[in-house]
């Protein structure tokens, strides 16, 4: 057990990893990597909390000082603006009680004790400019970790609070000066804002000169909607909606006009509506008729330019959206697209999308971008080396390789499926997607969707055939090439077996080891053929 | 008073501050603005009634 002379420090009970020597302590450089990292991680921890604080602190007075904007153009009164001020009081003494709870969980004191203590470390930063923590645990006699949490919450709470503080003394200075000049400038604020509302009631509310019992004319965008003028039966409360005889449904005001001659209305009604009552005067029924032609004529006359105008309309739209979906947007002119037929083909295009946005998207981003093209070539070429992959692994080309090689062990090398695909897929997407892989491949500059997708499905038609027949053509090729060396092998292996037999015949020295080994040889070798001579696609590949 | 200040627990602590601090504004902010509505309500009432 080591001696603790007198006087001596303590050890504390994190010195463990110091070692004594000679009398001077040191820490081995992992120690010192990790207190730096330590030191570094918490300063980071205080910035980032001082960050977000202060982002808090900076959105919640500028929401509270565009309420207070608000308030004043809108014009509150004296009781009203004590309310705000009150709650905005409240608001603040919450955040700073806030404040405490947060500082509470950071440091372990009375929230009292620890306010005073920041407002004094505060003041210190502030009295002292450019202090650094050293001086400031000096000052304080605080021991460096305390100080610097401390020195940090200072800076961070003790700033707001001389804002506060700021806002105080501006608040006084204004109420001063808003006593001496507020009642010059409320006057003038409020006659402003009365003619300015005046203004626009008089916009919204036009007097309405129609009675019940008037003749009137319903105009919508320039054409006479009734026949004949119709009597005013009711008129709704707010004045904006007018109900005519023989009709339940409201028409809008501005749309009504008053017709001035009453008696002739009110003449052709009674004389058509009442042919019993005027059926002697033929006179005046012909008279009547022929009006009633001439009406109808001008009528028919009034319709046929409207539709004629309607249809003049629609084939500038139409134009109009089929010159926006020819080119780009931005390579249009300025003039159409500010053109208020350009805004309207721009709107009626992505009402066109919209509807059928779910079609679109899909279009775009998997056929048109050609995603769904490249996955369909990465899924094929994967497909297509598998299989060969697999008449690699085939005991017929095993076998054939092993022969020319001469090697037991010479397998041909598979080839890796998912780099072949990765590959196809890079192929196509660096040759533009759909688009630029037509263009490339067959000199289509713009293929249209269908046409694109039935040229380029022709060539993928033939590459499909051709791969499902790969497998067959392969494992044809590999049984005729098969065929004549099992053949030879077989032809080999008899002749080695008889002349081993033969050695043992004559009882000339004969490794027996060796020949058994050839006749062990030459059954694998057999055994081996058969498998070869059965088909390809009977056999199990794997 | 020691206590290791990591990144996580400043973070989540000053968020839960800085929350907590937006949800008394939006209370604050819901009343003043109801203030607001209120005088211009009156102040239209106001004008109108000066109108006739």
């Amino acid at each position: 057990m080591a001696r603790i002379e007198r006087g001596a420090a303590m050890p504390e009970p994190g010195d463990e990893n110091e070692k004594i020597d000679g009398g001077m302590s040191y820490k081995s450089s992992e120690d010192i990597d990790k207190e730096l990292e330590d030191i570094i991680a918490q300063e980071d921890a205080v910035r980032l909390g001082q960050d977000i604080v202060e982002e808090t602190f900076g959105d919640t007075e500028a929401e509270v000082h565009n309420l207070q904007e608000r308030a004043e153009q809108v014009g509150v009164n004296e009781e009203e603006q004590e309310e705000i001020d009150s709650l905005t009081g409240n608001l603040s003494e919450t955040i700073q009680k806030e404040q405490r709870g947060l500082i509470k969980e950071f440091v372990d004191v009375e929230p009292e004790v620890l306010d005073k203590r920041v407002k004094e470390a505060a003041d210190f930063i502030k009295n002292n400019e450019g202090a650094s923590v050293e001086d400031f645990n000096e000052n304080f006699g605080l021991d460096e970790e305390t100080g610097s949490l401390y020195f940090s919450l200072a800076r961070t709470f003790g700033k707001n609070r001389e804002k506060l503080v700021e806002n105080d003394q501006e608040k006084a200075k204004k109420e001063q000066l808003g006593k001496v000049v507020g009642s010059l400038v409320e006057n003038a604020k409020s006659t402003e804002t009365e003619e300015g509302d005046e203004v626009e009631i008089g916009v919204e509310q036009e007097p309405l000169d129609i009675e019940v019992g008037n003749y009137v004319q319903w105009k919508s965008q320039g054409v006479d909607q009734f026949p004949k003028p119709k009597k005013v039966t009711a008129i709704s409360e707010d004045k904006k909606y007018v109900f005519v005889e023989n009709s339940h449904t409201g028409l809008p005001a501005d749309e009504i006009e008053k017709v001035e001659k009453e008696e002739e209305a009110t003449n052709t009604e009674e004389g058509s509506g009442n042919t019993d009552a005027s059926a002697g005067d033929t006179a005046q029924n012909k008279s009547d008729y022929d009006g009633w032609k001439q009406y109808v004529e001008k009528e028919k006359q009034v319709i046929n330019e409207a539709k004629r105008k309607e249809q003049a309309g629609v084939t500038a739209q139409v134009e109009t959206i089929f010159a926006a979906a020819r080119g780009p947007e931005s390579a249009r002119p300025e003039e159409i697209r500010s053109s208020p037929a350009g805004i309207e083909a721009r709107t009626r295009r992505a009402q066109i999308f919209g509807q059928n946005r779910e079609r679109h998207i899909s279009r775009t981003s998997e056929q048109v971008g050609g995603v769904r093209f490249e996955r369909l070539v990465r899924n094929r070429v994967h497909d297509m080396t598998s299989g060969f992959n697999s008449i690699l692994a085939s005991q017929g080309l095993r076998s054939l390789t092993q022969s020319l090689f001469k090697s037991e062990n010479m397998e041909p090398a598979q080839i890796d499926a998912d780099a072949a695909a990765r590959l196809a897929g890079r192929f196509v997407r660096r040759s533009g997607g759909f688009f630029g892989f037509a263009k490339r491949m067959f000199g289509i500059d713009q293929p249209f969707r269908r046409v694109g997708t039935r040229i380029l499905r022709a060539p993928l038609t033939a590459a499909y055939a051709v791969g499902s027949r790969v497998d067959d053509m392969v494992s044809a090729a590999a049984t005729y090439v098969e065929r004549p060396i099992a053949q030879f092998r077989s032809h080999r292996a008899q002749v080695q077996e008889r002349a081993a037999l033969r050695q043992l015949e004559t009882g000339r020295s004969v490794d027996v080891e060796r020949v058994q080994g050839f006749i062990n040889k030459t059954r694998e070798m057999q055994g081996r053929l058969d498998r070869v001579n059965t088909p390809v696609t009977e056999r199990d590949r794997t | 008073m020691k206590q290791q200040l990591t990144k996580d627990i400043v973070n989540k602590k000053t968020k839960a501050f800085s929350k907590a601090v937006d949800k008394h504004l939006d209370a604050y902010r819901k009343k003043v603005e109801k203030i607001i509505r209120k005088a211009e309500a009156r102040k239209v009432a106001e004008l109108k009634s000066k109108l006739g």
